[in-house]
């Protein structure tokens, strides 16, 4: 088991410089953000200048890229050993706009964890992002929890009843979720909600309060049921469909028969052999459950006004923040390399007859 | 969301073997008529038929049918309720909307283009899918693992940011929005493919036709490619409403096909505006897209379900 | 019967309240500290900085502004530079001042019976503090691009500030305004140098000490910034700062935002989405909530190209003498400017695109502003048949007899050749409402002058890219916002010198020597007579009229509300929240 976590990890080493280039290469493209930042009356040739240096965005593309991923510290070396760098490998960069290059060792660069500053808040992405995170993860955690469980269990029941009522009637629904757009959903669950009905707040993440963070999270339940109702509604309908199926074809499997035949009662056999060995497919769908769940926190947070990644993201996008972008889509792929790795595990732990070949 | 997942999951179903290799004249007729038995996918397919009809027919039908000009704006009809004495009168059956355009001809209008974003989306998309899939399952080696890397890479991005991203890069007009969206999401397809390519490529019949002298391209062309026709018309389906909806989305942040060019999604996005003054606008673009793509996923279960021979009872 | 009594009871009070609104008669009914926080919302980004030194976005400027002393107060109902306490002014620290003969060295008299919330006394050296940190060029800020002319700020004592400008400028008192103010004491500790000042510092959001009506309390990125109120505030308009707190809240969705503020989670919106300004309008009536608008001070325009788009120039050379642009083939030609103007319908736009808020001008200048000339530029008419006349003259004609296909220039057109149509390409940035329907209205009517208008709609980005490059037709856009007492800062749109290829805001390359001449002379004009800068801003404003090297699609009223049990809420012309110590809400 270990070798084969080990050897996951070595595989998706490339997948995560695929993900900077990818993410570094889209940025890039999208063009020089200076003119967008420094948009007001007043702003003088001059002021571009300055803040393009500042950000670094004059070199070529692939000397900001290593310099973002690397750090900036080994780019002039000591060779003689005299402690004055005297090796200038690369363009400096002139972070405090000074107009004199900065010293190298001022960026550690992606792989030390350091994002850089955002373009527009000017404080370190990292922090930007720690910040967010716990919004996005309670979201998260408690959409793909009730998903899954629900979607399991409405799985297994339209198996052992299929054809009957319940199986159409929840194939229908599940169907009906997934085509309506999720942002309309959301909108239309806060007008009915929480406008007409006032059952539910009008979105954010806990109620007014002075105090310098949100109470803990089961005082605040009530401004989690809408969002997480909109995640779940996703896996639901996903979970519910891939349970059905493969409970279907366990089920017609020869040793359910045997079992059967062995007098075991309907539910037991449901339960312990159907239901466990079902359970392989949804322990596969982790991977690209977590890649949905990024997404739809891109649109979930915006519209009940919740403060997660997603809608960083999203703002970061538009704003052409740069190091934010790259930081989210970073947090993003690794969030799913780490998704598709615990669900192989998972895998494994359900199915012993999966070798680690 | 669950329209950004993985494609695999919804063909998980299907499996090949060797009965059905060179899908005969029965195969189909047998997928079709255990679809006639099925109401909800007639349904569907009724209903989408119209729907396609009437929006390729657009220009005609407002032209000569409805006689509007779905882009002359007239602010002092703006927000007429639909079906009041005033639209019927006037003729803007479904009303107007904010700048007084007839909604009815907008609508068809719109459909046109999300329609058509949604079907030539979804087949370049597999097109693009099928054949890098094919590649990699045929040759395997290096190249397999290249194309696995690409496919690793990004299917570990959300394909929403992606879109994002590209769609503020771009100018997004319908055209190159549908080039976007194929470039983003042909990862399902060729991972779909490539596995059924590795698992048909050891099949005696590929092996003799090897033998006989076939390049690898008739090869897959003509002995792989059309065993996973039935599976392709399963993912085209899913794949056409997935790409309505993902328009949609786009256009909610701005970011899909831009006014005044209608689409379906810019048309709701631009609806949320008018809520309390104009609620018709929101309801019915957000309907027509419910419809539609509700329609399609059931029609693309039901074929799914007639293309199983393991469901045959 | 009763009801009505109490309704005309209610009335005759409200009306005795507007009488003695002036006056500032205020009702106390809750102690200082104890009135219900005010909660404003936000719909851009995060404050980025709480240093008033570094503050670039409005967030933070809005809310360090009651943290920190302004150096001269605003008046509130002209905005115009006033001794602190004047007219209701409050929170600044210059109570007089004197012009030297020449006009350049103004000498500034300040309070003392302020103090920072540690105890230190607020003083001159505070104001220094600033200017060398800004003045340094060690510190990252977009201030002192704005404090133009000021040549030294020096303390002379505790209590005296001497401003040197470079040449007398009347706007000069409207500059030194801008100085912002620091507790120097705690600054130097925390930054041991200018350079140490920067927005990733660690007491970036912690600021040391503070002075004004609000002190900080806590910053929650992405939900809000609360700050509580402080009693030490010296000018309080009743016996102390009432409201609690005042919290700046993130809603990025404005639907969510109003329904927010109806559900009473929300004091104040100063951004309306126009559909919801109907139902905010009838409540306004009602007297349920305050409803309120004050004119934009943004330009809503379109920026003509009058340059050749296929070789763009710079307005002047290194030497300062014009550089040869060409000429666009349809727009360079001031009648086809002006006969576009004249097929634009300003009341259809108004009721399709505007929702009634918007009033056509033909100036530049704010109509809020002292220098404003409607008369020597008033807007456009809407007039089919002049334009038309126009455009025959222009020798666009209509070739086909089809009014609505677009007119083809003949022989006479100026500069275009014979047989091109009259085409050119509007572009305008995506997910804006406003913008999308004008543009699209906008579009419908010129069709009817025989004018082909085609809408390219883009990413805000790619447009101002577009626009640097000098590259387009014409590009609609809103650019603001503008100071409405210093109407010389056109010059930083329509002047030669702002002609610059890839980054100046006269992208359109006008270039008119006798416009930034009248300007110049009125910016600086011996002993500033406002009558006599009237005359010469007037004269200017009608230039551009007649030349429309920029077309103004109209002035819009900005909106805003307030919940009706805000105590003591009365907006004036040039600050909504001048008293907002005074502000008095209930604790539910």
């Amino acid at each position: 088991m270990r070798r084969y976590i080990i050897r996951r990890l070595i595989q998706a080493i490339p997948t995560f410089l695929g993900i900077t280039i990818l993410s570094y290469a889209l940025m890039t493209a999208s063009g020089n953000p200076v003119r967008t930042l420094s948009f007001r009356p007043g702003r003088t040739p001059d002021d571009m200048e300055r803040l393009a240096a500042r950000l670094g965005v004059n070199d070529p593309w692939p000397v900001q890229y290593v310099r973002w991923l690397l750090g900036d510290d080994w780019m002039r070396r000591d060779t003689d050993g005299d402690g004055i760098a005297d090796t200038a490998i690369i363009i400096e960069l002139d972070a405090d706009g000074d107009g004199e290059p900065d010293p190298p060792g001022t960026r550690r660069g992606v792989l030390r964890g350091d994002f850089g500053n955002s373009f527009v808040a000017g404080r370190p992405v990292i922090d930007i992002l720690t910040e967010r995170f716990p919004a996005t993860l309670e979201l998260s955690i408690a959409g793909i929890t009730l998903g899954a469980l629900i979607g399991i269990a409405i799985g297994i029941i339209a198996a052992v009843t299929r054809g009957g009522m319940f199986d159409n009637v929840s194939r229908v629904i599940a169907v009906a979720f997934d085509a309506i757009p999720s942002f309309w959903l959301s909108i239309m669950l806060l007008l009915i909600f929480s406008v007409q009905l006032n059952i539910f707040p009008i979105g954010d993440r806990c109620g007014f309060t002075l105090e310098p963070s949100c109470p803990p999270i089961y005082q605040r339940l009530e401004y989690m049921v809408l969002p997480v109702f909109v995640f779940a509604t996703g896996f639901i309908a996903a979970y519910s469909r891939i349970m059905r199926a493969s409970m279907l074809d366990i089920l017609n499997k020869d040793y359910i028969l045997t079992a059967r035949a062995k007098g075991l009662t309907n539910r037991s056999i449901w339960f312990r052999h159907g239901a466990r060995n079902a359970m392989i497919p949804i322990a596969t769908f982790l991977g690209p459950a977590i890649t949905s769940l990024l997404a739809g926190a891109v649109i979930i947070e915006r519209i009940f006004n919740y403060p997660g990644v997603g809608s960083t993201a999203l703002n970061a996008a538009l704003q052409r923040d740069f190091p934010v972008v790259m930081a989210t889509t970073i947090y993003a792929g690794l969030a799913t390399i780490i998704g598709y790795l615990i669900s192989d595990m998972l895998y494994a732990a359900i199915d012993p007859r999966i070798r680690f070949e | 969301m669950a329209s950004h997942t993985n494609p695999k999951s919804n063909i998980a179903r299907i499996h090949l073997d060797e009965r059905e290799l060179y899908h005969s004249e029965g195969f189909w007729m047998r997928g079709f008529r255990r679809l006639r038995r099925d109401p909800l996918s007639m349904i569907s397919l009724s209903v989408l038929t119209v729907l396609v009809v009437i929006t390729v027919f657009a220009p005609l039908i407002n032209n000569y049918i409805l006689k509007v000009d779905p882009n002359l704006t007239d602010p002092s009809i703006r927000l007429m309720r639909p079906f009041s004495a005033e639209s019927i009168e006037t003729g803007h059956l479904l009303g107007t909307d904010d700048l007084g355009r007839d909604y009815l001809g907008r609508l068809l209008q719109g459909g046109r283009i999300s329609l058509a974003i949604g079907f030539f989306g979804a087949v370049i998309t597999l097109a693009i899918g099928v054949s890098i899939g094919m590649v990699a399952g045929y040759f395997g080696g290096p190249v397999d693992d290249a194309i696995n890397w690409a496919i690793t890479t990004l299917d570990s991005i959300p394909s929403l940011y992606l879109l994002i991203l590209i769609t503020v890069i771009l100018r997004p007009s319908a055209q190159s929005l549908i080039l976007v969206l194929a470039l983003v999401g042909w990862t399902g397809g060729t991972r779909l493919m490539r596995g059924q390519t590795i698992a048909l490529r050891h099949q005696e019949y590929i092996i003799s036709a090897e033998a006989l002298g076939a390049t690898p391209w008739r090869i897959m062309f003509v002995h792989i490619f059309p065993n996973l026709l039935s599976i392709l018309t399963v993912v085209l389906t899913r794949g056409i409403g997935n790409l309505i909806l993902v328009e949609s989305v786009l256009s909610f942040f701005s970011l899909g096909v831009l006014p005044p060019t209608p689409t379906w999604g810019n048309m709701l996005t631009n609806a949320q505006d008018f809520f309390r003054t104009g609620p018709h606008m929101a309801t019915i673009s957000g309907l027509m897209i419910f419809i539609t793509v509700l329609c399609l996923y059931v029609l693309g279960d039901g074929l799914r379900d007639a293309f199983d021979p393991e469901l045959v009872d | 019967m009763r009801k009505f009594q109490y309704l005309s009871l209610a009335v005759a009070l409200v009306m005795l309240a507007a009488i003695f609104a002036p006056l500032a008669v205020f009702a106390q009914d809750i102690p200082p500290g104890e009135g219900a926080p005010i909660i404003e919302s936000n719909f851009g980004g995060d404050i980025t900085t709480l240093n008033p030194l570094l503050v670039a976005d409005g967030a933070s400027g809005d809310v360090t502004d009651f943290m920190f002393p302004d150096f001269i107060a605003g008046d509130p109902d002209t905005g115009l530079p006033v001794p602190n306490g004047e007219n209701g002014s409050s929170g600044a620290l210059v109570t007089d001042w004197e012009v030297s003969e020449d006009g350049t060295v103004y000498t500034f008299t300040l309070r003392d019976d302020w103090t920072w919330g540690d105890g230190t006394p607020i003083t001159a050296a505070d104001v220094q503090y600033a200017w060398d940190a800004l003045a340094s060029g060690d510190v990252d800020n977009i201030i002192f691009e704005q404090l133009v002319g000021i040549e030294s700020v020096v303390a002379d004592g505790p209590n005296t500030v001497v401003v040197t400008f470079e040449s007398a400028s009347c706007n000069a008192l409207n500059v030194a305004a801008g100085l912002p103010v620091v507790p120097a004491h705690a600054y130097q500790e925390l930054y041991p140098t200018f350079a140490d000042m920067t927005i990733d510092h660690p007491n970036n959001f912690d600021p040391p000490t503070t002075a004004g009506v609000f002190t900080f309390s806590n910053f929650r990125p992405g939900e809000q910034v609360t700050l509580l109120d402080d009693q030490n505030f010296p000018d309080p308009h009743l016996d102390g700062v009432i409201p609690q707190a005042w919290v700046l809240k993130q809603v990025a969705d404005q639907t969510v935002a109003v329904e927010q503020f109806l559900d009473g989670q929300i004091t104040l919106i100063d951004s309306i989405p126009i559909d919801r300004l109907e139902q905010l309008q009838e409540l306004g009536a009602q007297g349920e909530i305050n409803f309120d608008q004050a004119p934009s001070a943004s330009w809503f325009y379109f920026y003509f190209n009058l340059a050749d788009p296929t070789n763009p120039q710079d307005g002047v050379d290194e030497d300062g003498n014009p550089i040869d642009q060409g000429h666009h083939p349809i727009l360079g030609d001031v009648r086809v400017r002006q006969a576009i103007a004249m097929s634009i319908d300003h009341d259809a736009l108004n009721e399709g695109a505007f929702n009634g808020v918007s009033q056509p001008i033909g100036s530049y200048e704010l109509p809020q502003s002292w220098a404003y000339n409607g008369e020597a530029a008033p807007p456009w008419p809407f007039d089919l048949e002049a334009a038309a006349a126009l455009l025959d003259e222009a020798g666009f004609v209509d070739d086909d007899g089809d009014p609505e296909t677009p007119r083809v220039a003949t022989e006479d057109a100026l500069y275009a050749e014979p047989g091109t149509p009259l085409e050119f390409t509007l572009t305008a940035f995506s997910g804006n409402n406003e913008v999308d329907a004008s543009t699209v209205l906008i579009q419908d009517q010129l069709r009817r002058s025989g004018i082909q208008m085609n809408l390219d709609i883009i990413e805000f980005t790619s447009m101002i890219d577009l626009l640097f490059s000098q590259e387009f037709d014409a590009v609609v856009l809103f650019l603001g916002p503008f100071d409405p007492n210093d109407p010389g800062e056109v010059l930083g749109v329509l002047g030669a010198d702002a002609d610059t290829v890839g980054g100046g805001l006269n992208a359109g390359s006008y270039n008119n020597p006798e416009f930034e001449e009248l300007i110049r002379t009125a910016d600086s004009l011996p002993g500033c007579d406002q009558a006599e800068r009237f005359e010469l801003y007037s004269q200017a404003q009608a230039i551009i009229r007649n030349d429309l090297p920029i077309y103004l699609i109209g002035n819009r009223q900005v909106p805003f509300v307030a919940q009706g049990n805000v105590g003591n809420y009365d907006p004036r012309p040039r600050s909504l929240r001048w008293n907002i110590d005074a502000w008095s809400i209930p604790s539910s």
